[in-house]
């Protein structure tokens, strides 16, 4: 149990965040509401995990935001030009993984950091978006598209069942593959990852193209809540993406992922931001506790890694026995 | 232990007393006594793990004791911060220097304490570059203020440091292996800058694993083990044997040894090789059984021939073979591929992978060979299994596989990733300084276990700055000087004076002529 505990920090402001609601709210623990939140998490949690991988390798994609919009407006203008329905899906994802992997070779080929290159695909992304609106709705109306945000599978919201899936089979890709510890190598250190003979760059670009899927599939979910698509949509959810990712204890420096922090930490965003809405606190400071939390992870984050790692090569000297050969 | 001499407290400048350093879980330093006395060189000597770099960063205002007092010219000496250390007039040059490589000379040595005007608060240059240029004289070197930091050799920043410490007129300046990443020209150089400091009556108190330094250089030196003070005393009441017992806690056997090779067929062959212009025109065999020792000045180009043929640095022109076949490696992966292992110099820079365990830092090349032969799942039953192997024949000690490689000593550090050049089981092994900064015990285990490779039929090249380690476990010898190979060295040949010549003076010696004549 205090082993969990370690290794899952979350889990404790968590129980307490949601204690508090149900104690202060007549309605936290209705069960409408607490479906709302999981179903709001999930969907927020698909996004996380991938980007669990960007984090774990030391990087960040800022651009998935404008994915969602863009994708979304694929899908929809899609369908309004009458093409199937799973054409329509696979050309938001395409676009997704087109984006992830332009984010991909800029960052390895061209050597632009990630900080910069994903600023620069986010807006051009949100530009192309907006270009081919024409600041104009999308609106569809389209039941396989909503059945992807509220189909009820053996009565399972259909985004839980998703998240569920997206999220075991990422912690079955880092805890159990190859490729999983390949991406925690190169976030440790790339340079020793590269010495060790690791394709490096391949398994970078694989990584964004993954981040630029799962911005699609983002895309596909928020345009089938709204029934549409337009150059708006995804504002900001690159901050939401990456707080949870670091609210799940994921190191922002790389070599570590925790795929169930990255779902608890999507849970807790979710749990606050619905706590505000029923305690009937306006949105913008919902922006300002998003914020404050992950400034509040991140330094909690940097204080684990000193005690863990140490400053220096020898700032701790092991006294260690000889372990059973 | 060994008998002191007794101390008597007005000849301490800086006395160290019953000093007790505990981290969470572990004593660092238990009951430790130290002195420095003035215009002396202090030798502090002790393998991985003993507790230098503790007493250095407690003196330096780092690390607090957890008991114990030190006194700094019969005061009580309790800095805070490294500011406080620098005021009180000692000046500790870690391994890794604090220095800003995009900043000039001068710059770097008034960071934080740049005389400016009252008016603009513009910093005085001229001032700083002068004062900064000064303190060079005294020193007798020759670096110019203005020069960025970045573009300086490892010697040069090093003396940076020290011009450093003098500008804030350091009495005690501490040195933490000052000569682990310098070649033997510049190890002579900085001895000769320690005693002028001495001359100058200022105290030095010297960290390193090169006896050969200690003896030339310390007045009195002290050992530490596990933690403990072990022994002080005059370094004429020593020896090296002695000082290695002391350190080790035990004999070691004779640190170089190697058996005699019985000549292989032609492993790797280079022919005309050249780089851009930091390799040009080299030509180099390995045999299988053999190995082939890479020495020369830092920067002389040994660790991009290593880089050249492990394919992280692209071939312009000429040719390679291994094995008999053409070889041109795009990268580590394909070299890995054709069986080469290689070891990089810089540990922490691209060998550690610091969030991973030792287990997983050894099998990170090799994941292939633990996956199931289905499922394509790694399978942690196959990794202890190639992780167990190595752990036998690297004899590392760690609290077990799962330990992450930060928490090492440098010398278990160094088996681990040498354990994970081994794991593909290649035939030919690129060791770049495999023993920097190891302790005495894990070097020697490190020469044997290359003795023993070979042995088995690989072939070894090793690029090593140490010069007897570079004879004395080398069949062969390659200096290099400029990105060109300029002497090859084979049986009688092996001497240091013909490196140091065939390195510094742009004499040629090839032995195979010297034969023929």
């Amino acid at each position: 149990m205090i082993n969990a505990l370690k290794k899952v920090p979350l889990l404790v402001p968590l129980v307490l965040v949601m204690a508090i609601l149900a104690l202060s709210t007549d309605t936290f623990l209705s069960v409408g509401n607490l479906e709302n939140v999981l179903v709001a998490a999930a969907i927020l949690a698909i996004p996380g995990v991938a980007m669990t991988f960007c984090l774990a390798m030391g990087e960040f994609d800022l651009s998935i935001g404008s994915t969602v919009s863009l994708a979304g407006v694929a899908c929809c203008s899609a369908l309004i030009a009458g093409l199937p329905l799973a054409f329509s899906l696979l050309a938001a994802l395409g676009v997704g993984a087109f984006i992830g992997l332009a984010n991909g070779l800029v960052i390895t080929k061209l050597g632009v950091t990630p900080f910069i290159a994903t600023l620069a695909t986010m807006v051009i992304v949100r530009g192309a978006s907006l270009a081919y609106t024409d600041g104009h709705d999308q609106i569809v109306s389209s039941p396989g598209l909503k059945y992807l945000v509220a189909g009820r599978p053996l009565g399972i919201p259909m985004p839980i069942v998703l998240a569920v899936a997206v999220a075991a089979l990422a912690w079955w890709t880092i805890n159990r593959t190859r490729f999983g510890r390949w991406v925690c190598a190169i976030g440790s250190n790339r340079d020793a990852a590269r010495m060790s003979g690791l394709p490096v760059d391949r398994i970078r670009i694989a990584v964004y193209v993954l981040v630029g899927l799962s911005g699609g599939l983002w895309g596909l979910l928020i345009s089938g809540q709204l029934q549409k698509g337009n150059g708006q949509l995804g504002l900001g959810f690159e901050l939401d993406a990456i707080t949870v990712v670091v609210l799940g204890g994921t190191a922002l420096l790389g070599g570590r992922a925790s795929i169930i922090g990255t779902v608890l930490g999507a849970v807790m965003i979710e749990t606050i931001r619905n706590g505000l809405n029923l305690l009937n606190t306006p949105p913008a400071y919902q922006r300002i506790s998003v914020g404050l939390l992950l400034i509040a992870a991140l330094a909690l984050l940097a204080l684990r890694r000193r005690e863990r790692r140490g400053a220096g090569p020898n700032r701790v000297p092991a006294r260690v026995q000889e372990s059973a050969a | 232990m060994g008998s002191d001499p007794p101390l008597r407290g007005d000849q301490a400048l800086l006395e160290v007393d019953d000093l007790t350093v505990e981290f969470p879980g572990i004593r660092a330093l238990d009951s430790v006594r130290f002195d420095i006395r003035p215009a002396e060189v202090h030798a502090l000597v002790g393998e991985n793990g003993a507790g230098k770099s503790t007493l250095l960063k407690v003196l330096g205002g780092v690390h607090r004791p957890s008991s114990g007092e030190v006194r700094l010219a019969g005061a009580r000496y309790r800095p805070r911060r490294p500011a406080d250390a620098l005021a009180a007039g000692i000046a500790v040059i870690y391994q890794e220097f604090n220095l800003y490589p995009d900043l000039t000379v001068a710059e770097n040595v008034f960071s934080g304490r740049e005389p400016h005007s009252a008016i603009s608060r513009g910093i005085r240059y001229a001032e700083i570059n002068r004062r900064t240029s000064d303190l060079f004289t005294v020193l007798g070197v020759d670096i110019d203020p203005t020069a960025a930091v970045g573009g300086l050799t490892v010697s040069e920043q090093q003396l940076v440091e020290i011009c450093k410490a003098l500008s804030v007129d350091g009495r005690i300046i501490v040195m933490d292996e000052p000569t682990a990443a310098l070649s033997a020209d510049e190890v002579t150089q900085l001895l000769g800058v320690v005693r002028r400091l001495r001359d100058e009556g200022r105290s030095v108190v010297y960290v390193s694993h090169r006896l050969d330094e200690v003896f030339a250089l310390a007045d009195r030196v002290t050992v530490l083990r596990d933690g403990r003070h072990i022994r002080t005393c005059d370094i004429a009441d020593t020896d090296p044997d002695g000082l290695v017992r002391d350190m080790v806690g035990r004999d070691v056997e004779s640190v170089f040894h190697r058996d005699q090779m019985s000549e292989g067929k032609v492993v790797l062959e280079l022919a005309g090789v050249s780089a851009g212009r930091r390799l040009r025109d080299i030509d180099l065999t390995v045999r299988a059984g053999e190995v082939v020792g890479i020495g020369g000045i830092a920067g002389a180009g040994q660790p991009e021939l290593s880089q050249l043929i492990f394919g992280a640095l692209a071939i312009d022109f000429g040719t390679m073979s291994l094995n008999g076949e053409p070889f041109k490696p795009r990268n580590p992966g394909d070299a890995m591929a054709r069986g080469i292992g290689f070891l990089h110099e810089d540990r922490k820079a691209a060998g550690n992978l610091p969030d991973l365990s030792i287990r997983q830092n050894l099998t990170i090349s090799v994941l292939d060979k633990v996956r199931g032969a289905f499922t394509r799942l790694l399978a942690p039953a196959k990794e202890s299994d190639v992780y167990a192997g190595y752990h036998r024949r690297l004899n590392v000690k760690a609290t077990g596989p799962d330990q992450l490689i930060g928490q090492l000593s440098g010398g278990n550090q160094q088996k681990v990733l040498l354990g994970r050049a081994l794991a593909p089981g290649g035939k030919l092994l690129l060791l770049n300084e495999p023993t920097r900064g190891v302790d005495i015990g894990a070097k020697a285990e490190i020469h044997r276990l290359i003795n023993l490779l070979t042995a088995d039929g690989a072939a070894v090249l090793m690029v090593s700055s140490d010069l007897p380690e570079l004879l004395g476990v080398s069949d062969r010898v390659y200096v290099m000087a400029g990105g060109e190979i300029v002497g090859h060295l084979t049986g009688d040949d092996r001497t240091e004076e013909n490196v140091v010549a065939c390195a510094t003076t742009g004499r040629r010696v090839f032995s195979e002529e010297l034969t023929k004549r």
